[in-house]
């Protein structure tokens, strides 16, 4: 601040002050400037992130009542780890998810394989992010009436011939399920898809070519040359689309309302359900918390693992 | 250091901003005065509040609706208070009245007359419809909520009242000659009273009633469909609801709530209640496992065979879009679905519905479920909480109830002289029924932890509908999911929040009475 406090007062003109000594800050500081420059950050970054965390980690050892806190300790978490309810939204969570991530995953690196060398890609582009520009809500009602209130998806089987009577989504576990992964794939491969063109696009074609010089099929450049290549950003993009799976709020909320009898209650609505409709903030506060350290642990692990072996 | 306001020194400015301040202060004492000389004339303001103002004019053509009161004037409470009185005491205060964001309109409309009227300014805080129990209860717990009035879904009234969040009411009632006699019991004891004490005015007065399709089961019933006689039990429902679940063509046999929490519960207890169920025994100890429970349960798990798809996750937006459709030859649900069925701007099924007396359970009684609804609050901590009181005194008067249920908006009245009124009748098909249902109604009471424990065990329910689970096993998990509910609310313990013998009157009305049919 010092060195440039002539050219301030100047107007931005740097002119010499040939009798004036630059000025000093104190030690103090010095010492201290560098966290004044990051406090702004670190008080907005605490203010909605770390006290709100801080305040569920607490919240998480007492039993809150209309009437008051009750101090519980571990409790909420032991209960939980015997809650029927708190595993079968783990389950579904990682059933739901997992399949989701795995299509979109597939889908998303098949399309973006076979169209990144298109001339044409950035302006087509757009059309394929379409899915991902749209108001989540609103795609959740859209695939509920699809699927449920208006019945159209049913209508379509029935007029191809492929089922014989209305399709009872909500009916049936796995179906429920399906429409779930259906509306997540929809609408979220377009981020995996722009992710994996960019990555592709920017791996250098020389080796492509040298490999196809040398006789390799398409699948085997795929296979062998392509993919390691593309190790690091798959697994930044997968760790990205998981961590947000996994917080899979709004499709259940719209669509399914964790029916039918909780097989498509993630661990997001579980949380909430717990909070917000059976009033257990302490309960749903140590859900929270156990779902972030399964979360940061999972998602430590799998980049450490991957970048770790992309090393050797 | 001197500052300079506009040529005004820090000092002077300072002393003659006090001076103002002291003396509007003063003046302020007398506001209510300035207040009154500015309001209208109480009669031409009365005058307005008629059907011509504020039904529809649609639904005035279409019913040939005049002038003519859908209420009975002598009973209306606008037209009996003293509105002088009011004004005299209370002009120039202020309300602030927490609703639904979604409603702030509507209800900015109808508060224009009471503040007309009153001279009481209303300020509407909106809340997100979503939010509102949370906002209500983080509030609450502040000990200074920012609200004098709230309205909110009756099953929460027990977790409002019981830790003595809400402002008893039985002094401004007697003072204000509120008629509470005129509301029905099943309303006055369940969204009113708690622990013996008034503390709310009902609101939405609701009702869970049986409909049927007359162009699909006709047939089926061989004939005209009687109110009483074509559908006497539910085994009937069962048998006519499969029979018209195979007819195909887009309508299946019937539909109903079967999603998870209390759209569950709701329906059990509706079905359940008929069989003669009660919820708790005097010792507030859950009878969910009773024969009764059990028999409502295997009832409304062998009509959901015969429901429309998607039931599982059926709440009242679903159920009620698959009735005004036209997809389901059958209905459970409120008796609003039988009013909007009869608009022709909200429904497909315009004249081709009926809207009959409960089937009956053997061994059972003739219990209609008064479920859900909602009632209207005045804080514990309000500012001014008689004004709150004469404000929702004005929302839920008889003349702008009737006037809902004209206009088909969802929100019932439960007066005993609007629902017997013969011109609201002619526009609101479920009427004659529902009104004769109110005399033997079954409610749950408003204990502090109902809410969660329907929510509990519905999700039971739910799993039983989608055949996870059998019936025993959803009432026998929902029993001990509402043991533990009633524990942590302090039932069982001599800290219990509310006593049996204060929400049993409410539970069942019907008790000695003839039946209506």
């Amino acid at each position: 601040m010092a060195a440039i406090a002539p050219a301030h007062r100047t107007g931005g003109v740097a002119q010499a002050a040939p009798n004036r000594a630059p000025r000093r800050r104190s030690p103090a500081l010095r010492k201290a400037f560098p966290y004044l420059l990051v406090a702004p950050a670190l008080l907005y970054l605490m203010a909605i992130t770390l006290y709100p965390g801080a305040f569920a980690i607490y919240q998480s050892l007492f039993v809150v009542t209309f009437k008051g806190w009750d101090w519980a300790g571990i409790d909420n978490y032991t209960r939980l780890l015997g809650d029927r309810e708190f595993w079968a939204a783990l389950g579904n969570t990682a059933v739901i998810g997992g399949i989701s991530l795995v299509l979109q995953t597939v889908i998303a690196m098949t399309m973006a394989y076979f169209s990144y060398r298109d001339p044409m890609i950035k302006g087509w582009r757009i059309v394929f992010l379409m899915p991902m520009l749209f108001m989540p809500s609103a795609v959740a009602f859209i695939w509920k009436l699809g699927f449920n209130d208006g019945r159209v998806i049913s209508d379509i089987l029935l007029g191809l011939g492929i089922v014989s009577k209305n399709v009872d989504w909500l009916g049936s576990i796995w179906l429920a399920r399906l429409t779930l992964i259906v509306a997540d794939v929809w609408q979220w491969t377009p981020f995996l898809f722009i992710i994996f063109v960019a990555a592709l696009q920017g791996q250098d074609q020389e080796i492509e070519e040298a490999a196809r010089l040398d006789g390799a099929s398409w699948p085997a450049i795929f296979w062998n040359i392509s993919l390691p290549m593309m190790r690091p950003i798959i697994v930044v993009a997968i760790t990205l689309r998981g961590i947000d799976i996994t917080t899979m709020f709004t499709n259940v909320y719209i669509m399914t309302q964790g029916s039918p009898g909780g097989a498509t209650e993630t661990m997001s609505f579980f949380i909430y359900r717990q909070g917000f409709r059976m009033f257990n903030f302490g309960y749903a506060s140590a859900a929270s918390v156990l779902m972030l350290v399964m979360t940061v642990v999972i998602a430590q692990t799998v980049v450490k693992r991957a970048f770790h072996s992309g090393k050797k | 250091m001197t500052m300079k306001l506009g040529g005004l020194s820090r000092r002077s400015f300072l002393r003659t901003g006090t001076a103002f301040g002291l003396a509007a202060g003063v003046t302020g004492l007398k506001t209510p005065a300035f207040a009154q000389s500015g309001l209208g004339d109480i009669q031409a303001i009365l005058d307005g509040i008629s059907v011509e103002g504020y039904v529809r004019e649609d639904y005035r053509k279409l019913y040939n609706m005049d002038n003519t009161p859908l209420w009975d004037p002598a009973k209306d409470w606008i037209r009996t208070v003293d509105w002088e009185k009011v004004r005299s005491e209370l002009a120039g205060t202020t309300v602030r009245f927490a609703i639904g964001a979604a409603d702030q309109e509507s209800a900015a409309v109808a508060i224009a007359p009471f503040e007309a009227l009153s001279g009481i300014k209303v300020e509407l805080v909106p809340i997100p419809d979503d939010s509102i129990y949370d906002k209500a209860i983080s509030e609450f717990i502040s000990g200074n909520a920012s609200f004098d009035a709230l309205q909110f879904f009756s099953a929460w009234l027990g977790d409002f009242a019981g830790p003595g969040f809400l402002a008893p009411l039985d002094d401004y009632a007697a003072k204000w000659a509120l008629p509470l006699d005129d509301f029905h019991d099943t309303y006055r004891l369940n969204y009113g009273y708690f622990g013996g004490k008034l503390v709310g005015i009902p609101f939405d007065c609701d009702i869970q009633m049986v409909h049927l399709r007359k162009s699909v089961l006709e047939p089926i019933l061989g004939g005209p469909i009687d109110l009483v006689n074509s559908v006497p039990t539910y085994d009937e429902l069962i048998r006519i609801t499969a029979e018209a679940n195979k007819l195909g063509g887009g309508v299946a046999g019937i539909g109903l709530l079967g999603a998870r929490g209390f759209w569950s519960t709701y329906s059990w207890e509706h079905i359940a209640a008929q069989a003669g169920m009660q919820l708790f025994d005097e010792n507030f100890d859950p009878l969910l496992t009773s024969e009764a429970s059990m028999k409502g349960l295997d009832t409304l798990l062998a009509l959901s065979k015969n429901a429309i798809e998607g039931v599982a996750g059926a709440g009242w937006g679903e159920n009620r879009a698959a009735w005004l459709g036209g997809q389901v030859a059958a209905n459970i649900s409120w008796q609003d679905s039988g009013t909007q069925a009869m608009r022709p701007d909200q429904s497909q099924i315009v004249d081709d519905f009926v809207t009959i007396y409960e089937p009956r359970i053997a061994g059972g009684v003739f219990a209609p479920p008064n479920i859900a609804g909602s009632t209207s609050v005045v804080t514990a901590t309000s500012q001014n909480p008689e004004g709150a009181f004469l404000m929702l005194a004005f929302l839920t008067t008889s003349s702008i109830m009737a006037m809902n249920e004209a206009n088909a908006n969802g929100v019932a009245p439960g007066y005993k002289s609007v629902l017997t009124n013969e011109n609201l009748r002619k526009v609101s098909q479920p009427m004659k029924v529902w009104s004769d249902s109110l005399e033997h109604a079954w409610c749950s009471p408003r204990l502090p932890g109902m809410f969660e424990m329907e929510q509990a065990l519905g999700n039971e329910i739910n799993r039983a509908i989608t055949g996870q689970i059998t019936g025993k096993e959803a009432l026998e998990n929902g029993q001990a999911a509402w043991k533990a509910i009633m524990a942590k609310n302090g039932f069982g313990t001599d800290k219990a929040p509310v006593q049996y013998a204060d929400v049993k009157a409410g539970t069942y009305v019907g008790g000695g009475k003839a039946l209506p049919f």
